[in-house]
């Protein structure tokens, strides 16, 4: 069977800068992959370089065997949710016609929403728990239900893969609690999913795979052996400590302020 | 008592009507895509275009959507050349298009008051071929705001994640700058190119301060202009004072009025609309 996503010697510049270098992996099945590195490190560029946004200037990025790039139908397969800031929240728009904007670009056209679609987006938001907030407009949620509400818009696209760009900055423990089981429940049903984390500490347990990335590829692997103190400290430019709290592991030392 | 009222002001308002409902609907997009200014650069486009056509003895219909599809496209061009400064372009196609129209008057003296109908508008004056033209324009318009409905929407909100799923951001923003320049010469001949400017502009920037959905913010920017162009269209008729004139006055009250009533202003200052305040103040 096809690798689901194989880069292969990708080297991106922007501007003339170089950005990212090197990048080479394969995932073959679905995965939970954690992608850490620092602020700076290209992983927003990794993920647009997945799903298509973004050419690579040489080397090949490949998702189910095709191009993401020119073949711009491979991309519905995927959910990528950005970084919440990107988004302008003075933008009239209700949190129904966010998460439809997810199930309503995946199809082809002529694009039309139907009753069942609208049912199985409001069943995606129950999940999350902003099905409440159905017809609020999206500017007056807090970040921890913006985010929930970005989620649950690339989850009604019904993708194979879902990339989740610091789903977690800004946001308390309760929503991180309800995001991390929404991840593993989707992770179940064989998704594909790729988070961009600068703390691995929420998903660690959970993880399958860990990436490495500052402006190159330093590690690609399980997370017995990426998650490494000297690995680490390359990645993150200062030593990175794990620790265990309560059965709990966590990761500290990545913030200059931690 | 209905058939006491003359032809012309049944097609004038029927005229009205139809430039009502396609300049709201284009506002919201070109007041949330910030590009509420490039109506006035696209009216003087399409006023040049009408009145070389007309000094050239072709129909202004087709000058005047050859010009301002012309200058949209430059428009959207130049911007994505200097990197989204929608601003500086609309400076540099506000500035030739005026010139160009100003030259175009300039020669087509024999026909100076042809010129004068695009400039001002004449709505009384709508000939029965002219109301059809702009029957069918707006038609094209809407038929294709509804096609791409979601899509204008949501390249709109989010461009980046749109992108992700496939859709070709530029087209649909090209897509607009048509749709605009349609609009903006059926306005031409209603409203003439002095007023097109604010019916571009104006409708959604007045509902931007009650709508929190998008379809809200449309359908309020519709009642809000037939609203307004209905009522100063009857003051004009009645007190016999040139309609566009009126109709312009009319929409700056329900403006006025609109930004004493505010729900959002009080919540949080709305960029958009101070971006438009302080742009007419400096013009
Ligand atoms: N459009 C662009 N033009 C110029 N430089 C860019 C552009 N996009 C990204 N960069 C540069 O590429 C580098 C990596 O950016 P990227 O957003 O991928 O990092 P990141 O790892 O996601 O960082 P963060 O944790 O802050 O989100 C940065 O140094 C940034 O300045
Ligand atoms: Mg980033």
């Amino acid at each position: 069977m096809e690798p689901l996503i194989e880069l292969e010697n990708v080297y991106i510049e922007i501007e003339g800068v170089p950005i990212l270098s090197d990048i080479c992996f394969t995932i073959n099945r679905p995965e939970l992959l954690l992608v850490l590195g620092p602020n700076g490190a290209g992983k927003t560029t990794l993920l647009k370089l997945i799903v298509g946004i973004l050419k690579p200037s040489s080397g090949s990025v490949r998702v189910l065997g095709k191009d993401p790039y020119r073949d711009r139908s491979i991309r519905r397969l995927i959910g990528y949710t950005p970084q919440r800031e990107r988004i302008d929240p003075r933008m009239p728009m209700l949190v129904r016609d966010v998460i439809l904007m997810g199930r309503l670009l995946s199809k082809t056209p002529p694009r039309i929403i139907t009753y069942e679609d609208e049912e199985e987006a409001l069943d995606i938001a129950r999940r999350l728990g902003v099905d409440k907030l159905w017809s609020e407009p999206y500017s007056h949620l807090s970040s921890g239900q913006q985010q929930k509400v970005l989620i649950a818009r690339a989850l009604a696209s019904r993708p194979k893969i879902l990339l989740l760009d610091e789903p977690f900055s800004a946001i308390d423990s309760p929503s991180i609690k309800d995001i991390i089981d929404m991840i593993r429940e989707e992770y179940s049903k064989d998704v594909c999913i790729i988070v961009v984390l600068h703390d691995a500490t929420p998903l660690i347990e959970y993880a399958t795979k860990i990436l490495l990335l500052n402006r190159r590829l330093i590690a690609y692997g399980d997370v017995e052996d990426t998650l490494d103190e000297k690995l680490l400290e390359e990645t993150y430019m200062r030593p990175v400590h794990f620790y265990t709290r309560n059965g709990v592991k966590f990761m500290g030392g990545m913030d200059s302020h931690a | 008592m209905l058939e006491n009222i003359p032809i012309l002001i049944v097609k004038a308002f029927i005229a009205i009507v139809i430039a009502s409902i396609v300049s709201a609907n284009i506002s919201v997009h070109m007041v949330l895509r910030g590009l509420s200014a490039l109506g006035a650069a696209l009216a003087h486009a399409a006023l040049a275009g009408a009145t070389i056509a007309i000094t050239l003895g072709i129909n202004p219909l087709i000058g005047a959507v050859a010009t301002s599809i012309l200058f949209a496209i430059l428009s959207g061009y130049s911007e994505e050349r200097i990197g989204g400064r929608s601003d500086m372009s609309v400076g540099i196609i506000f500035g030739s298009s005026t010139a160009i129209a100003v030259l175009a008057i300039a020669l087509s003296s024999p026909y100076i008051s042809s010129a004068w109908r695009f400039l001002v508008g004449d709505v009384l004056g709508i000939t029965d071929y002219e109301l059809i033209e702009l029957v069918s324009v707006s038609i094209i318009v809407i038929i294709v705001l509804i096609l791409f409905h979601g899509e204008l929407k949501y390249t709109l909100f989010d461009p980046e994640s749109s992108e992700a799923y496939g859709l070709n951001i530029k087209f649909y923003r090209y897509l607009i700058l048509i749709l605009a320049s349609l609009c903006t010469v059926v306005n031409l001949r209603v409203v003439g190119a002095l007023l097109t400017e604010l019916f571009i502009a104006a409708p959604a920037i007045i509902a931007y301060e009650f709508a929190h959905s998008f379809e809200k913010l449309r359908n309020q920017a519709i009642s809000i202009t037939l609203i307004s162009s209905i009522t100063g269209f009857i003051i004009a008729v009645v007190a016999n004072l040139p309609v566009s004139g009126v109709i312009g006055v009319t929409m700056l009250s329900i403006y006025i009025l609109a930004l004493l009533l505010s729900v959002k202003r009080r919540r949080c200052r709305s960029r958009i609309c101070m971006r438009y305040i302080r742009w007419v103040f400096r013009g």
